[in-house]
C-alpha cells in the first residue's frame, strides 16, 4: 500500500520534472489522485517516452556545441 | 487507506510500484525507441547545392593531404617506386598517394587518420556523416545546425576569394572574371539552400522577419516619394533642358557661317559672337590659346541659349513651354506674328528640318492668338506632367530597390545570427523538442478522454418537446469530446479560470453558465473522471437556464 503512493509521488515528481507546459502539467497532475494502477502504468510509458525525449534534447544539444571542436 | 486499485492484477500493480524514478535505468532509455520529432525537410535542389559544397570540400580535403603527404615521405616513395620524383606537378602526387595499386598508386587515403593528418580525417569523416543524413528524406535534429555553422565559415572564405577575383577582373583579367561570375552563381544557390534550412530548422520566415523590420525603420513608399518628388523633378528637368539647349546649339553650330548669318538675320538677332570680340573681351583674362578656345566655345553657348530663350519670352513662350515646343521640334524662339492679307493676326511658329539638312524653315504651324496661347500653356503643362510622371516612376523604383536590399541584409544578418550563435541553435532544438513533448502528452490525454467517453453510459433523459434539443446537445456533446481534452487543460486551480473555461464550452453550446464555486469544482476533483462528469452535470444545469444568444 506504501508503494502505491510513493509511486503516485513518482509519478507527481516525474509529472513536475518533465518540462511538459504548464496546462498538461495541471490536467495530469488532477488526474492522478483518481487512476488506478494500469493508468499509472500507461501513464508510466508516456512519461517515459517524454523523458527520453528531453535527454535526447540534450544529446543533440551537446552535439552541436561540440561537433566542430 | 490508499484506494485499492480497481482492476489491475498484481503482476501489473508490482510492474508499477517497481519502476525506479529518475533517472531510468540505461535498458529502460535505450528500449524506448529514439523520439521523433518531425524531422527536416528541404528541397531537392537545396540537398544538391549543400552536398556539392560538401564533397567538393572533402575531395580538396584529401587533395591537400595527398600533397603534403607525399611531401613528407618523397624519399620512401622514391626508394619504393624507383623512379625520379623532384619536380613532379601536385596532380602527379594526389594520384601517386590516392590511386589504386592496380594502378601504381600507394591507396594511402587510409594514412588520413593517422598521426599529425587525424584532426584532417577527422573532419572528412564529420563531413561525410552530415552528408548521410542530408540524403535522408528526414533530417536529424541537430544536421541542420550543424551544417549551417559549417556552410556560414565556407561562406565567409569564399566571398573573400569572390572579391579577390573581382579585383583582377576590374584590373583587366577576363579569366578572373568568368571565374568571379561563376562564383557569385553558386554562392547565390548556396544562399538559397542556407536559408531555406534555417527558415526549416528555426521554424521562422527569414524574408518575412526581415520585411518587418525594414517596414519599421522604412518611411512609407508614398511619403518618400512626395518628399523627394520636388527635388527630382529639379534634377530631370534641368537634365533634359540642357540636353535640348546643347541639341539645338550643336544644330547652329552645324550650319555652314554664311547660313548661320543669313539665319540671324532672319529671325533679327545674333546668335554668336565673333572671334574677335571674344578676343577684345577677354584680352586681359591670360588666356592660352586653347584655354581661349574652349572659353568662347562656353561664351557662345551661352549667349545663344539667353538669347533664344529671350526671344522666345517676348512671345509669352515660358521656359516649361519653350522646352516643351524644342521637344516636340520646334524653333520657339522663331515664333513670330504675322498680319494675314485681311488683317488678322496669326502666330508662326517654325519647324525647322531634320539635322542633316540646311538648317532652313521648311514647315511651320499658323494659329491664332488665342489658339496659340492655349497651345502653349498645354505644351508647357505636358512637358512638366512628363518630367513629374519620369520623377515619381524613378523614386518609386529606386525606394523599391532599397527596400529590397535591406530586406536582403536583414535576411543576411539573421542568417549568420542562425548559423553562428550556439544560443540560436540551442533554441531551435528547444522548440523542436518541445513540440515533441506537448504531441506525446496530447495524445495520450485525448487517448484517456475518449476512452473515459467510451466507458460512460449515456444518461436518457425523459423525453418531451424538447426531445429534439436533448439529442442535439447529446450529439453536440459527443462532437465537442476532443474539445473536452483542451477544457481539461484549462481546468487548472484557478476559479476564475476554470469559469472562463467553461463559460466558453457552454457557449459554444448555447448554454448559459450557471453559478460555480471553488468548492463546486475541489468536490468535482475528487470523484473518477471529473472532468467528463463535472462537464455533464454543468449542462444539465445549464439547460434550465434561459439560452444564450449567439
Amino acid at each position: 500500500m506504501t508503494t502505491f503512493t510513493s509511486t503516485k509521488a513518482s509519478l507527481e515528481k516525474i509529472i513536475k520534472s518533465s518540462k511538459i507546459s504548464k496546462e498538461q502539467e495541471r490536467f495530469l497532475l488532477d488526474e492522478l489522485p483518481i487512476m488506478n494502477g494500469a493508468e499509472r502504468a500507461e501513464l508510466l510509458e508516456v512519461l517515459k517516452n517524454v523523458c527520453a525525449a528531453n535527454k535526447e534534447e540534450q544529446q543533440v544539444v551537446d552535439k552541436v556545441k561540440n561537433y566542430w571542436k | 487507506m490508499p484506494r485499492k486499485p480497481e482492476s489491475a492484477p498484481s503482476l501489473e500493480q508490482e510492474t508499477v510500484e517497481e519502476t525506479e524514478v529518475l533517472p531510468f535505468q540505461e535498458q529502460e532509455t535505450e528500449a524506448v525507441k529514439r523520439l521523433t520529432i518531425e524531422g527536416i525537410r528541404i528541397s531537392p535542389e537545396s540537398k544538391k547545392t549543400i552536398d556539392g559544397f560538401l564533397a567538393a570540400d572533402v575531395e580538396e580535403g584529401y587533395r591537400r593531404f595527398a600533397i603534403d603527404w607525399f611531401d613528407q615521405n618523397k624519399d620512401q616513395i622514391q626508394k619504393e617506386k624507383g623512379v625520379p620524383i623532384e619536380n613532379v606537378s601536385d596532380e602527379w602526387k594526389i594520384n601517386m598517394v590516392l590511386g589504386s595499386k592496380a594502378r601504381g598508386g600507394l591507396e594511402a587515403a587510409g594514412e588520413i587518420k593517422k598521426g599529425e593528418y587525424k584532426s584532417r580525417g577527422s573532419l572528412i569523416e564529420k563531413i561525410g556523416t552530415l552528408r548521410v543524413d542530408l540524403a535522408k528524406e528526414q533530417m536529424s535534429p541537430e544536421t541542420p545546425f550543424l551544417l549551417l555553422n559549417y556552410l556560414q565559415l565556407r561562406v565567409e572564405r569564399k566571398t573573400r576569394d569572390l572579391d579577390r577575383l573581382r579585383e583582377r577582373a576590374k584590373g583587366g583579367d577576363e579569366d578572373a572574371g568568368i571565374e568571379a561570375a561563376s562564383m557569385e552563381k553558386q554562392l547565390g544557390d548556396l544562399y538559397s539552400a542556407r536559408k531555406e534550412l534555417a527558415e526549416r530548422a528555426m521554424q521562422e520566415n527569414l524574408t518575412e522577419a526581415a520585411e518587418q523590420r525594414v517596414f519599421e525603420r522604412l518611411a512609407p513608399k508614398d511619403v518618400y516619394v512626395a518628399r523627394s518628388t520636388e527635388k527630382k523633378v529639379k534634377e530631370i528637368q534641368e537634365g533634359k533642358n540642357r540636353h535640348l539647349m546643347y541639341g539645338e546649339w550643336r544644330d547652329f553650330m552645324s550650319m555652314p557661317e554664311k547660313q548661320r548669318r543669313e539665319y540671324e538675320r532672319e529671325i533679327g538677332y545674333h546668335l554668336e559672337m565673333t572671334r574677335e570680340e571674344f578676343d577684345e573681351r577677354s584680352k586681359d583674362k591670360g588666356y592660352d590659346p586653347r584655354q581661349a578656345s574652349l572659353e568662347y566655345q562656353k561664351e557662345n553657348y551661352y549667349m545663344f541659349r539667353e538669347t533664344i530663350l529671350m526671344l522666345a519670352q517676348k512671345q509669352g513662350i515660358g521656359e516649361a513651354a519653350f522646352y516643351g515646343l524644342l521637344e516636340k521640334g520646334y524653333q520657339p524662339y522663331g515664333a513670330r506674328v504675322e498680319k494675314s492679307w485681311l488683317g488678322k493676326e496669326k502666330i508662326i511658329i517654325p519647324m525647322p528640318g531634320t539635322p542633316s539638312q540646311p538648317r532652313r524653315i521648311i514647315d511651320h504651324r499658323e494659329m491664332s492668338k488665342e489658339a496659340f496661347d492655349s497651345f502653349v500653356k498645354e505644351t508647357g503643362d505636358s512637358y512638366l506632367e512628363e518630367i513629374t510622371s519620369q520623377a515619381t516612376a524613378e523614386l518609386g523604383e529606386a525606394w523599391e530597390k532599397e527596400r529590397e536590399k535591406r530586406v536582403r541584409t536583414e535576411t543576411e544578418k539573421r542568417l549568420t545570427e542562425i548559423s553562428e550563435s550556439p544560443k540560436f541553435a540551442e533554441g531551435g532544438i528547444e522548440r523542436l523538442y518541445k513540440e515533441a513533448r506537448q504531441r506525446i502528452v496530447t495524445e495520450y490525454i485525448k487517448r484517456r478522454t475518449e476512452k473515459e467517453l467510451l466507458e460512460r453510459k449515456p444518461e436518457q433523459e425523459a423525453t418531451d418537446s424538447t426531445g429534439v434539443e436533448e439529442k442535439t446537445i447529446d450529439e453536440k456533446y459527443l462532437k465537442s469530446k476532443i474539445k473536452s481534452s483542451k477544457i481539461a487543460f484549462k481546468l487548472g486551480r484557478d476559479t476564475e479560470e476554470n469559469n472562463k473555461a467553461v463559460e466558453d464550452f457552454l457557449g459554444d453550446l448555447g448554454l448559459s453558465m450557471p453559478e460555480i464555486t471553488k468548492e463546486m469544482y475541489e468536490a468535482a476533483r475528487k470523484k473518477k473522471h471529473w472532468v467528463l462528469k463535472f462537464l455533464e452535470e454543468t449542462i444539465k444545469k445549464a439547460k434550465t437556464m434561459p439560452k444564450v444568444e449567439k
